[in-house]
């Protein structure tokens, strides 16, 4: 039986198959999972700001250095950093009317810090205005995105 | 940045009151618009952890109806209205004799309905904050989204206190009881630095 690990707001967590990553609620935030499909090891993170002003708090909200921490606990629990690849989803404009633009400065630091770490990104649904939930699962790598669809229903897509 | 490291058991004492008073203007704003007797719930003020908000939630993922009214001034924050499918239904049905069928296919009356019962709800709110504390406060025009629960609580509090690794919610939750049980939950989130402000005005800080 597969895990179910939830992954609050600005955190990270990292672990070995067979398990799920899950994280609920995401607006502006960003989803970005990782994974070695060779150990079958991976890591989501929930990310809420792209880059921390000071070095203090909790880190795992910025893409920035948030991301880079979690590679190096993946790294940790067996993850060779030349495997990895990443699928990130999120980055909506829920307050659209206001021009609110954090979601699209988030998935746009994420994707420079995936760069600059060597990582591939595989897949993206990212942008929008609608929330997302994400569920990730790291036997095969399957990003499941959940969101409000038409008559009140929940729109699954998978990438 | 938390807010749980800045703010004394007094002063959560004083942001409870001031929910009370915010939303106890709210509740008679919502009873005269309604001709029915609307109660408000204790107020509660919650300093939950940005990472635990999804379990503070008890439904993340309920699709609502949220009204966020932004508040400039000389105390700035968010204030978000939030009712559940079957409330805002009522709450619409109430007031146009028309029920939608599903939240995500209102039309356009419907839409500024809701969203105008959610303005008046947290201006009223406002207003009385302003009253209460001298303080100057003007509500910005209200913004409608149709969502999950815990995702426009989070957004909201993103957009309030960027930096903060909680949230702090001064909450309320009205109730009406007439065969059908309508909830409402009432929300405010300061911006930093607004609360030295309330705090100083009312002698507390």
């Amino acid at each position: 039986m597969e895990e179910k690990i939830i992954i609050g707001i600005g955190e990270f967590k990292v672990a070995r198959n067979p398990s799920i990553l899950v994280t609920l609620g995401l607006g502006s935030c960003v989803g970005v999972c990782v994974r070695d499909s060779y150990s079958h090891t991976g890591g989501m993170i929930h990310i809420m700001l792209p880059e921390s002003k000071d070095s203090t708090g909790n880190l795992a909200k910025y893409a920035h250095p948030g991301i880079k921490l979690m590679i190096d606990e993946m790294i940790k629990i067996g993850a060779d950093p030349k495997n990895l690849e990443a699928k990130i989803a999120g980055g909506a404009s829920m307050f659209e009317a206001k021009g609110f633009e954090i979601g699209k400065r988030n998935a746009e630091k994420i994707k420079e810090v995936l760069h600059q770490l060597g990582i591939k990104l595989i897949a993206e649904d990212v942008g929008g205005n609608r929330a997302r939930s994400l569920e990730y699962k790291i036997e095969n790598g399957v990003l499941s995105i959940k969101k409000v669809g038409g008559r009140e229903s929940i729109e699954i897509i998978q990438i | 940045m938390r807010w749980r490291d800045s703010i004394n058991t007094m002063q959560l004492d004083l942001l409870k009151e001031i929910g009370n008073i915010g939303a106890g203007n709210a509740a008679t704003a919502l009873s005269t618009m309604l001709s029915k007797e609307v109660e408000i719930e204790v107020p509660h003020v919650s300093l939950v952890e940005l990472s635990e908000l999804y379990k503070y939630l008890k439904r993340p993922e309920e699709i609502v109806s949220s009204t966020m009214v932004g508040i400039n001034g000389e105390a700035p924050g968010k204030m978000l209205m939030n009712f559940d499918s079957e409330s805002t239904k009522l709450l619409i049905f109430f007031l146009t004799g028309e029920k939608p069928d599903d939240l995500t296919s209102m039309n356009d009356m419907q839409s500024s309905v809701i969203s105008e019962i959610g303005n008046i709800l947290c201006s009223t709110y406002v207003i009385a904050l302003s009253n209460f504390t001298s303080l100057f406060l003007e509500t910005e025009v209200p913004i409608l989204i149709i969502d999950m629960f815990a995702a426009v609580v989070a957004e909201t509090s993103i957009i309030a206190s960027k930096d903060y690794d909680d949230v702090l919610m001064i909450e309320t939750i009205l109730k009406i009881h007439d065969g059908n049980t309508l909830n409402g939950f009432l929300t405010m989130f300061p911006e930093p630095g607004s609360l030295e402000k309330i705090f100083q005005k009312l002698g507390v800080s």
